[in-house]
């Protein structure tokens, strides 16, 4: 076996140097700032029209000013001419402190956060959202928080002005299905250590079970309670698209559960199957043989074989998904090391 | 610089242990006439291994090297990690709670020197709660009648292994445990060895009770592998064969029935031997699909193979 090559000892991320950054996506008002006095990198996916983006934006900036130094990432998901105007205004006048990502198409939220946050530099991420969905005065506590936990979540006490009335569904689905222990998932604001959001590649609707998987994947979270903003509530209400997010958080745990080991999850459902059937048909020779049960004219013994058929096959796919993920396993190192001590 | 010993011991959570367990290893090796280095790796620990780990002498003998993981992968990839990186040419790995004692160490070695590829520890006097060396000796009685390599302890950390052989073995999900199985292609000379077992004295085990099933759906994956290694097609053979035999009587039973006052149970045999005729297909198929995925990374899957192909020999110096 060689050994693996000297990138994944050292667990240095495959990150994109900065300058084939500029040249994939356009940042405009970027100008070069020495990265290594910042404190924070506020990433903020922008994905609507709206008025107040430079009011917000000087709330959150002059909350978080006590930190030190701040930069803003605004990622613009899609076509959005007089935000991005006005956030290149912005970025013109800020003097690299405020640089705006423009995305040709609407990619998603969980793209924009994924951009944003190789494009940040400091070691610690702020994610927000263009309305004020948390009082501003208590963003630099949930920054703080990071001294404690590799992820903190803003946890909107309900009431004045939230939006947590009635938004519950989906936290009490995923607390039920997932034992997730997160009460405001709703809420976008979120406190991270850099290595998490390069670590946890988020696509589809994953952005809303960002804490959940970065604790399935082993990084501390915490909640925090926070005041809410006077925002309006988010968009995203309706119903249908709840239970839409509940499947694509299945598939989500599905494989950070199983990826390494699919037989754990066959195996179990097949045997169990299996084993019905295998009783069933059992009982039904047994049956047929000492007391004369007919076998005619009832579908019983069609459905036993069924059964046994059916388990004999979930085994058989999972015995093939173990191959697949053997197959590949060499590379599966999915170990990152920080730091080797000599 | 040549190093001949690694000692590997993965590390979690285990502030109160990493003292006491430097000094006996180091007390351990002190007699011996060779480079010895001392490999801990640090699983994403939550307290402050990390910072007693450093506070470790760096100077002097054995060479000190802490890994430090940037979360909790769990012990196989904190096992892996460390195999990866040790430079030794025979590699120690052991549990990093105490429970195994650093003086086996030179008897391990001394095994390795006699000629073995693999040395196993054996806790014949175990020091811990029934609950947990029950289930351990149902599992070890399982994973030797499946892998054939009739082992007594595999949940034993301490075992000793010659380094070209083991960095060819993949390890993933929770194979540390059957890293004497995974080898078997190899048909390494193992050789078991009784070991001291303390109990714990700080800190928290680890493990739990489901772990029975997990180990028997692990070891039929293991199984599934190893045959794979040998013969793709071969694998799902025996399963096939069960199935057409199946088939087989299903169809003679519809066919004897037809004619006689039984003629309503030969449809239902019928309806059978279509099942399980469809099954035989089915698995046939299925079996040519492993084949493909294996031949496709047929490459990478190489130093496996050419265990089965080229047996554990050395060459002699």
């Amino acid at each position: 076996m060689t050994l693996p090559t000297s990138d994944v000892i050292l667990g240095t991320p495959a990150i994109p140097t900065r300058s084939d950054q500029t040249s994939t996506i356009p940042a405009p008002g970027q100008t070069a700032r020495p990265p290594t006095d910042l404190v924070l990198s506020v990433v903020v996916p922008v994905a609507r029209e709206t008025d107040t983006i430079l009011t917000d934006h000087q709330r959150h900036a002059l909350a978080l000013e006590i930190l030190g130094p701040v930069e803003f990432v605004y990622v613009v998901d899609g076509h959005l001419p007089r935000t991005t105007s006005a956030l290149e205004k912005m970025a013109r006048a800020s003097g690299g402190t405020v640089r705006v990502l423009v995305f040709n198409q609407a990619f998603g939220e969980a793209a924009a956060l994924s951009i944003g946050f190789k494009h940040a530099r400091a070691d610690r991420i702020l994610t927000l959202v263009p309305e004020p969905q948390v009082d501003p005065a208590d963003l630099p506590a949930l920054v703080r928080g990071l001294d404690r936990a590799d992820m903190v979540v803003a946890k909107r006490t309900s009431g004045v002005g939230g939006s947590v009335f009635g938004a519950g569904k989906m936290e009490w689905v995923l607390k039920r299905l997932l034992q997730s222990p997160f009460a405001d998932l709703r809420c976008r604001v979120r406190a991270l250590k850099k290595e998490v959001g390069e670590e946890i590649v988020l696509y589809g609707h994953q952005h809303r079970f960002f804490p959940l998987l970065a604790l399935r994947h082993g990084f501390k979270v915490i909640e925090q309670t926070v005041r809410p903003g006077d925002g309006l509530p988010l968009r995203d209400t309706s119903a249908p698209l709840d239970y839409s997010m509940i499947l694509d958080v299945v598939t989500v745990f599905f494989l950070l559960k199983f990826l390494k080991k699919p037989f754990r999850f066959f195996g179990g459902f097949g045997i169990a199957v299996l084993a019905l059937g295998l009783l069933a048909t059992g009982w039904l020779v047994f049956a047929r043989l000492t007391f004369g049960t007919p076998l005619v004219d009832r579908p019983a013994l069609i459905l036993s074989s069924l059964m046994v058929v059916l388990g004999v096959q979930i085994i058989a796919v999972g015995l093939i998904g173990e191959i697949v993920t053997f197959a590949y396993t060499k590379d599966m190192r999915d170990y990152r090391i920080d730091r080797i001590i000599e | 610089m040549s190093v001949d010993v690694s000692i590997i011991v993965p590390v979690y959570n285990e502030e109160d242990n990493v003292r006491p367990m430097y000094e006996a290893i180091r007390d351990a090796v002190a007699g011996l006439d060779r480079t010895v280095e001392l490999v801990f790796v640090d699983d994403g620990s939550r307290d402050r291994t990390v910072e007693r780990l450093c506070e470790l002498p760096r100077q002097g003998r054995p060479i000190l090297r802490i890994v430090k993981f940037r979360r909790n992968y769990g012990q196989t990839q904190a096992m892996m990690a460390g195999i990866d990186v040790a430079r030794g040419k025979v590699l120690v790995t052991m549990d990093g709670d105490l429970q195994n004692d650093p003086r086996d160490i030179p008897r391990f070695l001394e095994q390795i020197d006699a000629g073995h590829d693999l040395v196993v520890g054996w806790r014949k006097d175990r020091k811990d709660h029934w609950s947990r060396v029950l289930p351990s000796k149902v599992a070890n009685r399982l994973i030797g009648w499946v892998t054939g390599v009739p082992i007594k302890d595999n949940g034993c950390s301490l075992k000793a292994y010659r380094a070209d052989l083991i960095k060819k073995i993949p390890l993933y999900s929770e194979m540390h445990r059957f890293i004497p199985a995974m080898s078997s292609l190899a048909r390494p000379k193992i050789a078991e060895i009784v070991v001291r077992h303390h109990p714990r004295v700080h800190g928290s085990s680890k493990y739990g009770f489901s772990r029975i099933y997990k180990v028997f759906v692990d070891l039929i994956a293991i199984r599934t592998v190893l045959t794979f290694a040998r013969s793709p097609l071969l694998w799902l053979g025996g399963l096939t064969l069960v199935t057409f035999l199946i088939t087989t009587l299903a169809a003679m039973s519809a066919v004897v029935f037809a004619d006689t006052s039984y003629a309503g149970s030969s449809v239902v045999f019928a309806g059978v031997t279509l099942l399980f005729g469809a099954l035989s297909l089915f698995l046939i198929f299925l079996a040519f699909l492993g084949q493909l995925i294996w031949g496709a990374r047929s490459k990478s899957l190489a130093p496996f193979v050419d265990l089965a192909v080229q047996p554990a020999g050395r060459e002699v110096p």
